[in-house]
């Protein structure tokens, strides 16, 4: 890892608007590495706004912010080969197998021959889906191609992974699984980057941002907001949001 | 240039697991070319005609009975001239010949008189052209070059493999992008190093390779079909589609970038390239006729070029058009950056 710093993403005064409208307005964020993030709001906070600015495929209107060593608004092509993401809608190719999407997702990151292969079935392991490889990704069940999407975003290795609302229509059991898959990831060094609207999966994350229209309202370990279990999550967001409204 | 290559490989994936590009691909030319080659024709055959005999002679009969054998006329006898101008107008006929009562005594300016429905110029021009052929006998020697029946099909058909491939090439070209900008998986590729350079190249290389095929395979439907004779070479042939696909599909790139929607990309297709290239290009109205400014928009058709090349070459037997090559070169050019911008901005 390039940077010394403790911190492997860290925003200044980040801001983008769109006409009118201020999606995401002075943001301060300091995210540590090999940690668990969780990014809350409701919808239209400016949580994917946010994420497509630190994947470097949105520029801020203003402010900027550093993401594995890499200037978001200088070096955005930089920061792709250090990141991962998985999108709020699954995104691979339907009509591909699941080897075939691991092997294109490989080689756009210029990993080829035996390591491709190696890596290819590493992660097929990871997902659970040993004897699968050939089959369809459309022919897979909602929690099969969620791990399928979050491995294939895993691929080169990158340092941080960004997931936007990973767990959108899944049920309560597969949801658990793949907590515990990011937890796995999360031990092992990666950082991972999560929002949610979910307060059960807050719990689960080491650190929170709490966003609402665009702003940063409170920023913390759960332990920290719920002032050690005195409040529910669900009370301080609700103070929270009337403070800014 | 490997993730150009990643890129080619997966929309190969692609096509061979899509059954309907294949469609497109290969029965859509069939069927538009046989369509078109039948539909497109000038020659007015078989016009309903309404017939005054006002001489009754033999000479009247002769003219009558040759008219009516001929494969141009369906002669219906009528009793006057308001009737005639009555079945015109009811569109039961479209022209009306009166032999006039001197027409067997008088040897040489025998004035027969013609009514024809002029609501369609070219129609019109057509059915007294082919009655005029009856009358005046022929004092200018006339030959004419390069398709010596005159038949429109030799001159369409190959207009057809113009427009056909403008359609095929920017519709596949489009589709192919606004797809993964629907499913969502655009999103996923712009979060990869992978350059829109190599993102667009690999993915149009496919569809200009089908398009190419595309061009050779109505060229040989053509010739079965019609027995469109291809006086020039095919390696030229080659070349010069080649040429042409690299402004039409960088077309296709632009608008497919600049839509959100398949649908939107589809009826912009529509506008700025299909109609365009049917109407404008010289396929069906001479670019000769049109007022200047607009022969000056016609000259960014990369239609209008290639639609000159392929009449040149099929029937008169060009191989080399230095003046159109070069043109439909700097289109590609300005096309292709057009492309390369727009998707830089809008893709990342």
């Amino acid at each position: 890892m390039q940077s010394s710093n403790e911190f492997i993403i860290e925003t200044f005064d980040l801001t983008k608007r769109f006409g009118d409208l201020v999606a995401v307005s002075n943001l301060n964020l300091r995210i540590k590495k090999g940690e668990i993030f969780g990014f809350l709001g409701p919808n239209g906070a400016g949580k994917t706004t946010t994420i497509r600015m630190l994947c470097g495929i949105l520029l801020p209107t203003s402010g900027t912010g550093i993401v594995a060593g890499y200037d978001i608004v200088k070096e955005p092509e930089k920061i792709k080969s250090k990141i991962g993401y998985v999108s709020q809608r699954f995104s691979l190719y339907q009509d591909l197998t699941v080897y075939e999407n691991l092997y294109f997702y490989a080689h756009l990151y210029g990993i080829t021959g035996g390591e491709a292969k190696k890596k290819i079935e590493k992660m097929i392991e990871i997902a659970g889906l040993k004897g699968r490889e050939k089959a369809l990704t459309m022919h897979l069940s909602g929690g099969q191609k969620q791990r399928l999407a979050l491995v294939s975003a895993l691929i080169h290795e990158p340092e941080i992974l960004f997931l936007d609302e990973p767990t959108v229509g899944v049920d309560p059991i597969t949801r658990k699984e793949f907590w515990d898959i990011l937890r796995g990831l999360a031990d092992r060094g990666y950082s991972l980057i999560v929002t949610t609207h979910l307060l059960d999966e807050a719990y689960k994350c080491d650190s929170l941002g709490f966003m609402h229209r665009g702003k940063l309202l409170a920023h913390g370990t759960p332990d920290q907001l719920t002032e050690n279990g005195k409040h529910t999550l669900e009370e301080t967001f609700v103070r929270l949001v009337k403070g800014n409204e | 240039m490997n993730s150009f290559l990643s890129i080619l490989w997966k929309e190969i994936i692609h096509i061979k697991r899509e059954r309907r590009i294949a469609v497109i691909v290969f029965t859509f030319p069939l069927i538009m070319t046989i369509l078109y080659g039948y539909a497109i024709s000038f020659e007015p055959k078989n016009v309903p005609t309404g017939l005054l005999d006002f001489d009754n002679s033999t000479k009247s009969r002769e003219l009558i009975l040759s008219l009516s054998s001929s494969k141009y006329f369906i002669i219906h006898r009528v009793s006057s001239t308001d009737e005639i101008y009555r079945r015109i107008i009811q569109g039961e006929i479209k022209c009306g010949i009166v032999i006039p009562p001197d027409f067997s005594r008088k040897e040489k300016m025998a004035s027969i008189q013609v009514i024809i429905d002029g609501s369609d110029p070219n129609l019109g021009k057509g059915i007294l052209k082919n009655i005029q052929s009856f009358f005046i006998p022929s004092q200018v020697n006339t030959r004419f070059l390069f398709n010596q029946r005159m038949v429109s099909s030799n001159f369409y058909v190959p207009g057809i493999i113009v427009v056909l491939i403008t359609i095929i090439g920017v519709i596949i070209t489009s589709h192919s992008i606004v797809k993964e900008k629907e499913q969502g998986t655009f999103e996923l590729l712009s979060t990869t190093p992978v350059s829109s350079t190599s993102l667009i190249l690999g993915k149009i290389l496919p569809y200009a390779i089908i398009s190419l095929i595309d061009v050779f395979l109505i060229t040989g439907f053509a010739r079965l079909i019609f027995s469109i004779p291809v006086r020039g070479s095919l390696l030229s042939l080659f070349l010069n589609t080649s040429l042409f696909l690299l402004p039409t599909l960088s077309i296709g790139v632009t608008i497919s970038t600049l839509s959100k929607t398949e649908l939107t990309a589809l009826f912009a297709s529509f506008i700025i390239i299909t109609l365009p290239s049917i109407l404008l290009s010289g396929f069906v109205f001479p670019v000769e006729n049109m007022p200047g400014w607009l022969q000056i928009v016609t000259q960014f058709l990369p239609a209008t070029h290639f639609l000159k090349i392929v009449r040149g070459l099929f029937l008169k037997g060009i191989n080399f058009f230095p003046a159109e090559g070069f043109t439909l070169l700097g289109l590609g050019f300005l096309y292709a950056s057009i492309a390369i911008v727009s998707s830089g901005k809008r893709v990342k």
